[in-house]
């Protein structure tokens, strides 16, 4: 038994169609049975089946119902004829009384022959088109194919889609030329700000007399043109327009080639909106998808526990910014000392990870067995390594030392990085001359110069990475090496003792305190050394 | 940041205004990378209007060193204001740029004829 229903979309034209399978699922989504150009109409919205000689209606869960007659449904519902169906902003008449000979009042169309036939073929050829339209995955595939719909069934010379950018401007994102045609896309100025800024479609008959194509911004080519353009927009904006174009003596647009773009760029608005919803969400979820993994490849690469012992006491602490990674801390207990490095990989995600991961290699493989008169020799192999296949030109900075705890020598090199803070078993803050190398990365053959200090019993040593130094307030402003200063004071307290963990808790607490509702711009290292002699 | 570029006597001078960092860096890049596609590499880099430069941006001024030594072409960086020049110093970069006094010198040392 087939049952007959005419669709009323919200902003496209009216359609009808005769139904007969068993059950017709009625939705957005392209694989529907009868597909609603509605952006308030769920993706599969309700369905139609048939059941003892009769038709039914049952609602899908739909975000926002299914009302009959008015009246929201709760469970699968006999149907009479006459009877109007409620999704969203569509209504579907179910066996309507048959309509009025001329159901749309005549508008003046200087095309003859606009007959009911001729307007029925296309809401059936716009339908096609919103089927087609799904068919599409990414966006430039989808302009082409709205492009050619419009080139099918309004057959212009030209035509062109223009995009609403990130900056606001309208550019074109694909065009189509009958072949033959002029190569420039027509199109003004004046036209762009009276479709896409307010919205509304236009129709020129006749270019050459029309003021909006006056004056010196249009682009003129050969031949008397008309030109037909609409907006691309739905519920939410504009997204950008179509307009197509031809010479009147090939092509003269009417009023129902307008309204039937009008449509046509409606369901195209609708497809657009969602494609670039899509692909920005891929982007974003690839993204976030690195992030994560870079996040858990940095953490997994850190110590879990840090000895303290009767000659040192470490302290440590890294807070991961959410998008720039790559520091990373360490340390090699050897039977004479300690081996320590601090590290900042320039570079974010899962590149800076793998760099990050293969510097921890190379200083725990390079350092084992050493002395700490190697660490020149130490270095530069671990820059030869990381200097291997850098086209990213990924660069590393570092404290890279050596801590004898019977002597109490400290073998120190800054590779491009921050100088380190020293506080003696007196408190004194000072900042000792350690030779600068050049960050590990940039140069195969660079040498490397290291500085030996004596530190008594009760110093401590404080590394740390630029998010402390460039941590930033609400307002932009950098904490800077006063602050840091500052607040290693401090955590050194009056009179007392200098602890690892007090240093890195007073530095840590300060920089957060600082930069409290300001995002984190990057990691921030803090490890602290305690020589207890 | 924004992005100021002139030509003069056959040198592009980039001045960058604002911060160089891991959000703005990238522009920076892809602007440098499409002057190498154009054929362009005598490029001076004026920092006279950047506030601050991340690692990010330090990494823009190595691929922008390594791709002009490639092409034989010159580069000089000018108007380096203390916050932007101890970044460079810290990383141990120096010795890596032609560092001009101004931006006239800094035309002529990249070869402005």
């Amino acid at each position: 038994m087939t049952c007959h229903v005419r669709v009323e979309p919200p902003v496209a034209p009216a359609f009808e169609r005769d139904l007969d399978a068993a059950e017709i699922v009625m939705g957005r989504v392209s694989s529907a049975g009868l597909v609603l150009p509605d952006v308030s109409v769920s993706r599969q919205h309700a369905r139609l089946f048939q059941r003892d000689g009769g038709w039914w209606v049952e609602d899908l869960g739909a975000t926002n119902g299914t009302e009959l007659n008015g009246v929201k449904i709760s469970g699968p519902t006999k149907l009479s004829a006459g009877d109007r169906l409620r999704m969203g902003g569509t209504v579907v008449q179910f066996d309507p009384p048959p309509p009025e000979p001329e159901w749309r009042p005549p508008t003046p169309d200087p095309m003859p022959a606009a007959s009911t036939d001729r307007q029925a073929a296309r809401l059936q050829t716009l339908n096609d088109i919103h089927r087609a339209l799904a068919t599409a995955i990414s966006l430039p595939d989808l302009l082409d194919l709205i492009l050619e719909r419009c080139f099918r069934v309004l057959a212009p010379e030209e035509g062109v889609i223009l995009l609403k950018d990130a900056a606001g401007n309208m550019t074109p994102a694909a065009s189509r030329q009958k072949p033959g045609a002029s190569s420039a896309v027509f199109i003004s100025r004046r036209l762009v700000e009276e479709v896409a800024g307010k919205g509304e479609p236009a129709l020129v008959l006749d270019a050459a007399l029309d003021e909006r194509f006056s004056g010196s911004e249009s682009i003129m080519t050969a031949g008397v043109r008309s030109v037909a353009a609409a907006p691309l927009a739905d519920a939410e904006g504009t997204l950008g327009m179509i307009a197509l174009s031809s010479r009147v003596s090939v092509r003269q647009f009417s009023e129902a080639d307008l309204d039937l773009l009008v449509s046509l760029a409606s369901a195209a608005a609708l497809r657009v909106r969602n494609v670039a919803l899509a692909e920005e969400a891929a982007e974003r979820r690839v993204l976030e998808r690195e992030l994560a993994l870079a996040h858990d490849m940095q953490m997994a690469m850190l110590p879990r526990a840090m000895p303290d012992r009767r000659e040192v006491s470490l302290a440590a602490r890294l807070t991961p910014a959410r998008s720039v990674g790559g520091d990373l801390y360490d340390f090699v207990l050897a039977p004479d000392g300690l081996w320590f490095i601090v590290a900042d990989v320039s570079g974010k995600g899962v590149g800076a990870a793998l760099h990050m991961a293969v510097a921890k290699t190379l200083f725990r493989a390079t350092v084992n067995g050493a002395a700490p008169r190697d660490l020149p020799r130490v270095l530069a192999r671990i820059n030869q390594e990381l200097c291997r296949d850098n086209e990213q030109m990924i660069f590393t900075t570092a404290i890279i030392g050596h801590l004898d705890w019977t002597t109490g020598t400290l073998t120190l090199a800054d590779i491009g990085h921050l100088p380190v803070v020293l506080v003696d078993s007196q408190g004194r803050i000072t900042t000792p001359e350690v030779p600068k190398n050049i960050a590990f990365g940039v140069i195969e053959d660079a040498g490397f110069d290291v500085a030996t200090i004596a530190l008594a019993g009760g110093s401590v040593i404080l590394l740390y990475t630029d998010g402390a130094t460039d941590a930033r307030d609400t307002r932009g402003t950098l904490f800077g090496a006063e602050r840091l200063a500052g607040a290693i004071a401090a955590g050194v307290g009056q009179g007392d003792r200098a602890t690892a963990e007090a240093m890195v808790s007073a530095v840590a607490a300060a920089v957060e305190a600082f930069s409290a509702g300001a995002p984190p711009e990057d990691d921030l290292t803090l490890f602290a050394i305690e020589y207890r002699g | 940041m924004t992005l100021t570029e002139l030509r003069h006597l056959g040198v592009v001078v980039i001045s960058p205004s604002g911060r160089i960092d891991s959000t703005t860096s990238s522009v920076l890049d892809a602007h440098l990378v499409r002057l190498a596609q154009s054929g362009d590499d005598r490029i001076v880099i004026d920092f006279a209007e950047v506030d601050y430069i991340s690692s990010a941006g330090l990494r823009v001024m190595l691929t922008l060193a390594k791709r002009v030594r490639g092409s034989a072409g010159a580069l000089a960086l000018c108007g380096l204001e203390d916050a932007v020049r101890q970044v460079f110093e810290l990383a141990g970069f120096m010795p890596l740029f032609t560092i001009a006094a101004s931006r006239e010198d800094a035309i002529q040392r990249a070869g402005g004829a």
